[in-house]
């Protein structure tokens, strides 16, 4: 009996403990709280889907908002735009207040009708957005309403070692070069592994010849040492040796910089791959003019110029012209973005595929992996 | 006559090696300021602070932790439950029984997450602590039932018969014979339980309602944006905690003669 | 000694109503939407085959199984073959002090969490990290590690499933009674007749659920592959998951399922009929 007792006092100790922990984040709001409830009755939600550490969830992002409109902004993360899409059509419509898909996953949503179309006039920072990505057709339903806000843009491009190699790279054919065998890595995404493989085969990256693609392909994975699907399954083994080059993003290349890991990034005289990211309100959001209050404080020059000069959190390029004037040349550099105009020179959108079209690719890039 | 076997005590040493030389690692990592895991080592308690002043870890913990009690607790009650039926019929239909709630286990449980979101969503249900609760539980239910069951089967049932010839009613006879025997069993497959459920990713990442998040989902994500090792120091403090809580249970004279097992 | 119907249905109703709704009903809705082409999640209304047509016109499921199937056979032989010894040395050798705690032990590295342990030992295994800044003194490249092949993904998948397997032995051979063992040992038997002639038989069934803890789960991965495979190590599991999450094909991912629980379901028939022949050959 008396080790029964034991035995629960500890638990009964140990477990508020544990609780402790959790309630040291959470106390700041939750002095908050109570009071804001009984002022102006219910504090309302804010429901962001994002990818996680996306700018979004920083707390320079979320605090001033929550407080400026006296609301709470709760994150909903997915890791492929297929599960956004996917987050949508079972259960978030009624639920997701606004999404960041990107610009190929507009199209889609735009199709099955996920997205409200969105009032310009509601839109403060409009005008500011860079002009070839703000109405590209791909979001722009059939009445030519506005579907979704450009928030961000960045590119795929080559990401290199300096120290590894004898002379700088400016062509994909490095990644194709036996000389760099097993120290190349690749962006194990379909769209993007087979866009690239067109430009550097000189094809049209929206319509190439896949059986062409299928061997230049299969020559890149001989070269190969691995395919990498997120920011950190590149960074270790690139950080470590493992890998000298590969395609990489832009926001990337930028981060590793800012943590002293040395990296060089080139858009390829192929070509690079570009895209874009844009805030969305999904039909049915519970908070629509909170959805547009945080989209008009998500394009901000404040928000983003802060956003873009925190190098150590990956950011891509703000679509908010404005902002460059208010960067530091440095952060600028750090963006690849000194010359603004003349660069990329060529580029290839990520855009929409057909359903079929899509599976093809999928088909294709399954086939490549799974060969020995 | 005890064994010596020193090879056996060799293997199991190091096996226990080969299963916590991971462990030593993230400890050590947790204290390195290298966030790629690389050498050289340069001591910091930097990702504590960073660990103890951010919200997210801490809170998915906590869920994780009760959410797997809670249904640990539930699956084992209902595999006992289970398996004691299961005796009572035909062992043929019991095997089949059991094969076909195999399939939690061996449907892919990425398949199995969605095929539930989508009846779920049909019911009414949707994303919700129910929906979650159920779907990690008849994952781990397979896993209590195919311990249990063989080791009911295993029961010398005239230990049973003579208790009741000499009087005590069915219930006394399960509780007070059946259960003590099966107790191995039934700790074992709660501790598979609770790691099962513990770490089941794919099924709460299909489950959990809106903006909640378990410790595996929070995890993935932030391993997949920018893993910082302050991972590692939740996984250092949870690992001592534990390893404490055990030593402490064991002192406490629960590790006697017979043990818990 | 009667046995109350009742009584087997009441004690039957909860885990007799899991199975019914929470396993063979999502079990029917994946065979049903095998049978619809199509990447929404709504019926198109056609039923066919044309998805399993597509599967096998695309030949990848074949080699894909091929090499899950032979990767889980290599994880589970080892497990079983690391298996016995520690859980017999735990249920007989160790004191009964101690037992406990080293019972729990083996699970106490999973109190953190799945992904963090692939990730540490992917850390201990990569280039320049602890493992082979050790080799490197033996003369082996630090810059190119073991990682990014097979090999590391066997040794992640082994770390991850020998627990299992450990636990299952663990929780029969604890209650094997030793003078079984003493009788047959004073009888003359050697260590291996022992093993062969009492050990297995006992624990066969807790071999079997040890068996389908570790093959099936390891054969259906993809995770640890997608990881640490490199770009040679691609299994069923990314197949069927590239399917679901990245084109939302429905109707192929559920037909590659439907596929693979097939081929588990037979080989796991086949599985207990041998342990069945095990455990005949009882004293």
């Amino acid at each position: 009996m008396k080790k029964l007792l034991a035995l629960f006092l500890v638990l009964v100790l140990v477990f508020p403990i544990l609780g402790c922990q959790s309630g040291t984040g959470s106390a700041e709001t939750t002095e908050v709280e109570p009071e804001q409830t009984e002022a102006t009755g219910e504090r309302r939600t804010l429901t962001v889907a994002n990818w996680q550490g996306y700018g979004s969830d920083a707390e320079y992002a979320v605090k001033p908002f929550e407080e400026k409109y006296n609301c709470k902004v709760v994150h909903q993360y997915f890791d492929s735009e297929e599960a956004l899409l996917n987050m949508l059509r079972t259960g978030g419509l009624g639920k997701i207040d606004v999404v960041l898909p990107n610009m190929a996953y507009v199209a889609t949503g735009k199709r099955e009708n996920l997205f409200s179309p969105l009032d310009k006039t509601k839109l403060e920072n409009f005008g500011d957005l860079k002009e070839n990505i703000r109405e590209l057709p791909d979001v722009l339903d059939e009445d030519g309403n506005l579907l979704g806000v450009a928030w961000t843009w960045g590119s795929t491009a080559l990401g290199y070692n300096p120290d590894a190699v004898s002379e700088p790279i400016n062509s994909w054919a490095a990644l194709w070069d036996p000389a760099n065998k097993g120290k190349v890595a690749y962006f194990d995404d379909h769209l993007t592994a087979i866009m690239i493989a067109a430009l550097y085969s000189g094809q049209d990256p929206e319509n190439p010849d896949l059986n062409v693609i299928k061997d230049v392909l299969l020559q890149l994975k001989d070269n190969t040492r691995l395919f990498w699907s997120s920011y950190d399954s590149f960074a270790k083994p690139y950080a470590a040796g493992e890998i000298t080059m590969g395609s990489v993003w832009s926001g990337a290349a930028t981060q590793l910089n800012a943590e002293g890991v040395k990296i060089e990034y080139v858009y390829p005289v192929e070509g690079a791959v570009v895209w874009t990211d844009y805030w969305c309100i999904p039909v049915n959001a519970p908070n629509e003019d909170l959805a547009y209050a945080w989209i008009n404080w998500m394009t901000s020059v404040e928000f983003q110029s802060e956003y873009a000069s925190d190098l150590a959190a990956q950011p891509p390029i703000p679509a908010n012209t404005k902002v460059y004037e208010v960067l530091s040349p440095e952060v600028r550099a750090a963006l690849y973005i000194e010359d603004i105009e003349n660069i990329p020179k060529k580029v290839a959108f990520q855009k929409e595929l057909p359903p079929e079209v899509n599976q093809a690719w999928l088909d294709l890039w399954n086939e490549v992996k799974a060969t020995n | 006559m005890k064994k010596r076997a020193p090879w056996l005590k060799l293997i199991m040493v190091l096996t226990y090696l080969f299963l916590f030389a991971p462990i030593i690692v993230v400890m050590v990592m947790s204290f390195n300021t290298s966030q790629y895991g690389t050498l050289p080592f340069v001591f910091t308690t930097g990702w504590y602070q960073r660990l103890l002043s951010g919200v997210g870890l801490g809170k998915a913990t906590w869920l994780s932790i009760w959410f797997s009690l809670l249904v640990t607790l539930a699956g084992s009650l209902v595999g006992i439950l289970t398996s004691l039926g299961l005796r009572r019929m035909p062992e043929t239909w019991a095997r089949r029984f059991i094969s076909w709630l195999n399939l939690a286990v061996i449907i892919p449980w990425l398949v199995l997450g969605i095929a539930l979101l989508m009846i779920f969503n049909f019911v009414g249900l949707g994303r919700s602590y129910t929906g979650m609760f159920l779907g990690n539980f008849v994952c781990v239910l397979p896993y209590v039932v195919m311990l249990v069951y063989p080791a009911l089967l295993a029961l010398d049932k005239n230990v049973e018969y003579a208790a009741r010839t000499l009087g005590a009613s069915p219930r006394r006879t399960l509780v007070t014979i059946v259960l003590p025997a099966l107790l191995p069993a039934i700790l074992t497959s709660s501790l598979m339980a609770f790691m099962v459920c513990f770490n089941n990713f794919v099924i709460q990442y299909y489950l959990a309602p809106f903006g909640i998040r378990t410790l595996p989902m929070e995890i993935y994500n932030l391993v997949r944006v920018g893993y910082k090792p302050d991972i590692n120091a939740l996984a250092t403090i949870m690992i001592l905690v534990s390893v404490s809580l055990v030593l402490l249970v064991n002192r406490l004279g629960y590790g006697s003669k017979k043990g818990f097992f | 000694m009667t046995k109350s119907r009742i009584k087997t249905w009441l004690l039957m109703l909860p885990g007799a109503g899991t199975l019914l709704s929470l396993v063979l009903l999502p079990l029917s809705l994946l065979l049903l939407f095998s049978l619809v082409t199509g990447n929404q999640i709504s019926l198109s209304g056609a039923l066919s085959f044309k998805n399993y047509l597509n599967i096998f016109e695309q030949g990848l499921f074949g080699p894909l199984m091929w090499k899950s199937i032979r990767m889980g056979l290599l994880v589970t032989a080892s497990s079983i073959l690391i298996g016995y010894p520690v859980a017999y040395g735990l249920a007989k050798v160790v004191k009964p002090r101690w037992r406990n705690f080293l019972v729990v032990m083996i699970i106490i590295p999973f109190f953190t969490s799945q992904l963090l342990l692939i990730y540490s030992l992917m850390v201990m295994l990569q280039s320049q990290g602890p493992v082979m800044t050790f080799l490197a003194l033996f003369g082996l490249d630090p810059t190119r590690s073991i990682l990014y092949s097979n090999t590391a993904v066997y040794l992640i998948l082994l770390y991850q499933f020998l627990p299992y397997m450990v636990l299952s032995l663990y929780s029969s051979l604890v209650k094997i009674d030793d003078n079984i063992v003493f009788a047959a040992r004073s009888m003359g038997a050697s260590r291996i007749r022992v093993f062969i002639d009492i050990i297995l038989p006992l624990t066969a069934p807790a071999l079997f659920s040890g068996i389908i803890l570790v093959f099936i789960p390891v054969a259906g991965s993809f995770v640890e592959s997608n990881l640490a495979g490199g770009t040679k190590g691609m299994m069923i599991g990314s197949l069927i998951d590239s399917n679901f999450s990245v084109s939302l094909n429905m109707g192929r991912g559920c037909a590659l399922c439907v596929l693979f629980l097939l081929i588990m379901s037979v080989l796991t028939f086949a599985l207990q009929r041998a342990i069945r022949y095990l455990e005949g050959r009882r004293l």
